[in-house]
């Protein structure tokens, strides 16, 4: 089903290219407001990101279930981080102390709704790299490379972003 | 979910691949038929590359736990060589574990030798061999080569870096193995 609707969409047929993007436009909405935080936008990266997909999916080699969707979400995140760093929102801070990591219990947990709208309230730093390491799975050294910072750094951020998180998550 | 506009987000996808459409020249149709023409020939090699990629994927999301060896001398299991597919445990964790550096790990739960024709559903509890936590002696395990070992992994979670290992209820998930060992 899947591979058909690739076939036509390689093919250029709109109301294919239409169907593929009611399925994941949702989800792909959801990715992209968690980097970019503002609904215009990230409307507007969506506009850009999918037009890119429709213009490349050509080169896309289905890999099995999830594949489509992976390769959306790889230039979603692209985009949005290319939009970030064009309105120089993304600012990291160095720092150099040693991380280490608290034994905190948590009786109750909480949704992830919830989780999600408290990372959509944190600083684009923070948050940015919160979602590429914690969210989307990128190790630090892809981190790095990808937002041209120090594998410390990205360190450092996913750490204090952990811990503004930890905080918030027992206010609740 | 925030409230957005779908439909003008598509529309202007729409317009966009609409100008794109026109501004691409003739030849670059040509270029693409070539291409799909050569890749037409190689249709068969692509396939069964495809097949071969698509099993190999479902396989690694079925086993989490890869047992890589298991070492039978004089009929007696000495031990059993097991990792795992972090990357794929790494998925399974939710971004609740993450906040907290929650850790997966996976564990020998239950390891019993299968006689005969006997399935793993026939036995009861107290047949079975309950495994401590790395401290599980393999030694007069005998087996003889129409038997079949029989592995239960436990998934579990822990939080790191000092704490004991701490189990969600509900939460820790089971995987079979089974080691045909003629």
């Amino acid at each position: 089903m899947e591979r058909r609707l690739i076939k036509n969409c390689q093919k250029n047929n709109r109301k294919s290219q239409k169907k593929l993007y009611e399925q994941f436009a949702d989800d792909m909405f959801s990715l992209c407001f968690r980097y970019i935080n503002n609904v215009t936008d990230t409307e507007d990266v969506l506009i850009k990101a999918f037009t890119k997909v429709f213009e490349n999916i050509k080169k896309f080699e289905y890999r099995g279930d999830g594949s489509l969707k992976k390769w959306i979400k790889t230039i979603m995140i692209n985009e949005s981080l290319m939009f970030l760093r064009a309105k120089k929102k993304l600012f990291f801070e160095e720092i150099n102390t040693k991380i280490e990591s608290d034994d905190i219990s948590v009786e109750s947990e909480i949704s992830y709704n919830e989780i999600i709208s408290l990372v959509e309230k944190m600083p684009t730093g923070y948050r940015t790299v919160f979602n590429l390491y914690s969210i989307e799975g990128y190790s630090h050294k892809e981190i790095s490379e990808l937002l041209s910072i120090k594998i410390n750094t990205s360190k450092s951020q996913l750490h204090k972003a952990k811990k503004y998180l930890q905080k918030q998550i027992l206010k609740f | 979910m925030k409230n957005w506009n779908k439909k003008r987000v598509w529309d202007k996808i729409e317009d966009n691949l609409e100008t794109k459409t026109i501004l691409i020249p003739t030849w670059v149709y040509y270029m693409a038929a070539s291409i799909i023409a050569v890749l037409l020939l190689n249709v068969f090699y692509i396939n069964k590359l495809n097949n071969f990629k698509t099993n190999y994927t479902t396989e690694n999301k079925i086993d989490t736990v890869f047992v890589l060896d298991t070492i039978v001398k004089n009929n007696i299991v000495e031990n059993i060589v097991y990792k795992t597919n972090e990357k794929i445990i790494y998925k399974q964790k939710t971004v609740y574990d993450t906040i907290f550096d929650y850790k997966y790990i996976v564990e020998i739960d239950t390891f019993f030798i299968e006689k005969n024709n006997q399935t793993a559903e026939d036995k009861t509890d107290t047949d079975r061999n309950k495994v401590a936590f790395s401290k599980y002696d393999f030694s007069n395990q005998k087996i003889n080569n129409s038997e079949k070992i029989n592995i239960k992994f436990k998934i579990g979670r822990r939080q790191s870096p000092k704490n004991t290992e701490y189990y969600v209820k509900n939460k820790t998930s089971f995987l079979k193995y089974q080691i045909p060992l003629n």
